[in-house]
């Protein structure tokens, strides 16, 4: 199983990882799209309110912070969906994600905790897969992606990749 | 790839995209992205008056402050600094300003101040959101309202109204919400109710 130096990732488990990069890479491209491009109501415009209404960031003084993140958040959303997709620098394209999804947990549940009644925003004007405004489900969502994210952080992209991780041969994983 | 090294890749990553946002920020927009109004709240027309004539307190003794908050009027709370009370907009209400609905449709469905256009931000840009704009002047008085409290619909709504290519000049926000317009026993309406003097104002 082992090379003297590296060793990639098992064929079925490569298949897993490849599917769960696949899945996770697009639905986080579609996040993107959808907060930059589509939908109704100039949608750059429309995710910046929608970060002014989770009231993490002070509108008054942080309106120059609002109006970046606006646009870096779905930047680092492509960004790293796209490699994921892809397969190339996968592992830190999934800790990305893992990063992004614990400060977007943290502002879901900040807005929990507060009791306002926002709307999550996630995928723009799509209400999908959590009806309404925020709730639960938005956390039990979140806490499924951030496991898949985690899960290849760790276990790197598999070997049906455009650059395939390799893993050290001393630090075996099967 | 130790799990410093994976963070550091990581953040590196996050930076360029910040970096990338940054210039698609500059060079994709013709206006920037705002989420505070530029110009301050238009002052009322009708100033809100800390004492109702009708009451009179001629009695009050000098140096006593005697107008605890709970005993002013529901009709004369602004809601938030800056914004019309209910006494206010109900007066230009009747005199035929246009009433814009901020909130969400069923909201909106499910009741509104009678004569009041379904307005929500994300809908001014839009071609419906453009054409039912095009009944109102942009120099008319416009008043936003949504559900009051915390709610920034209606300061959302007045931005993109200011931020129009033929801007709106007079939009002011009602602090208080629908409900309270209900409360008050305001007219309102369903939306397939007719007589509205929104559409009825030049």
């Amino acid at each position: 199983v082992s090379t003297a130096t590296v060793r990639h990732a098992s064929a079925p488990e490569s298949v897993v990882l490849l599917v769960l990069r696949v899945v996770l890479g697009s639905l986080f491209i579609a996040a993107a799209v959808l907060k930059l491009w589509w939908g109704d109501g100039d949608p750059p415009q429309a995710f910046a309110e929608a970060i002014k209404a989770y009231k993490v960031i002070p509108t008054e003084t942080g309106e120059p912070l609002i109006a970046l993140l606006a646009y870096a958040i779905p930047w680092a959303e492509l960004l790293a969906g796209v490699l994921l997709v892809v397969g190339l620098w996968a592992r830190p394209a999934a800790m990305l994600l893992v990063l992004q999804l614990l400060a977007f947990t943290g502002a879901i549940g900040w807005v929990i905790l507060k009791g306002f009644d926002v709307k999550c925003s996630c995928f723009g004007n799509l209400d999908w897969p959590c009806p309404g405004t925020i709730g639960t489900c938005h956390l039990i969502r979140n806490g499924t992606l951030l496991a898949v994210a985690l899960l290849l952080a760790w276990r790197g992209s598999g070997r049906f990749a455009l650059w395939p991780d390799r893993r050290p041969a001393r630090q075996p994983m099967d | 790839m130790g799990c410093i090294d994976l963070l550091c890749r990581a953040i590196a990553l996050g930076t360029l995209a910040a970096g990338v946002g940054a210039v698609h920020s500059v060079v994709g927009r013709d206006a920037p992205i705002r989420v505070t109004r530029g110009t301050p709240p238009v002052v009322p027309v009708n100033p809100p008056q800390a004492v109702d004539p009708a009451a009179g307190t001629p009695e009050t003794p000098a140096g006593a402050s005697t107008a605890p908050p709970a005993a002013v009027d529901p009709l004369d709370r602004a809601g938030k600094p800056g914004s019309l009370t209910l006494r206010e907009a109900h007066a230009l209400w009747e005199q035929g300003a246009a009433f814009l609905d901020a909130r969400r449709q069923d909201e909106f469905d499910a009741g509104h101040i009678a004569g009041a256009l379904w307005m929500p931000a994300a809908r001014v840009p839009t071609t419906d959101g453009l054409a039912d704009l095009q009944f109102l002047d942009p120099g008319a008085t416009v008043i936003i309202y949504c559900d009051g409290g915390d709610c920034d619909a209606s300061e959302n709504t007045a931005i993109r109204l200011e931020g129009l290519p033929t801007p709106f000049t007079d939009v002011r926000i009602m602090g208080m919400g629908y409900s309270d317009w209900v409360a008050a026993g305001l007219p309102t309406q369903k939306p397939d109710e007719t007589g509205s003097p929104a559409e009825a104002a030049p």
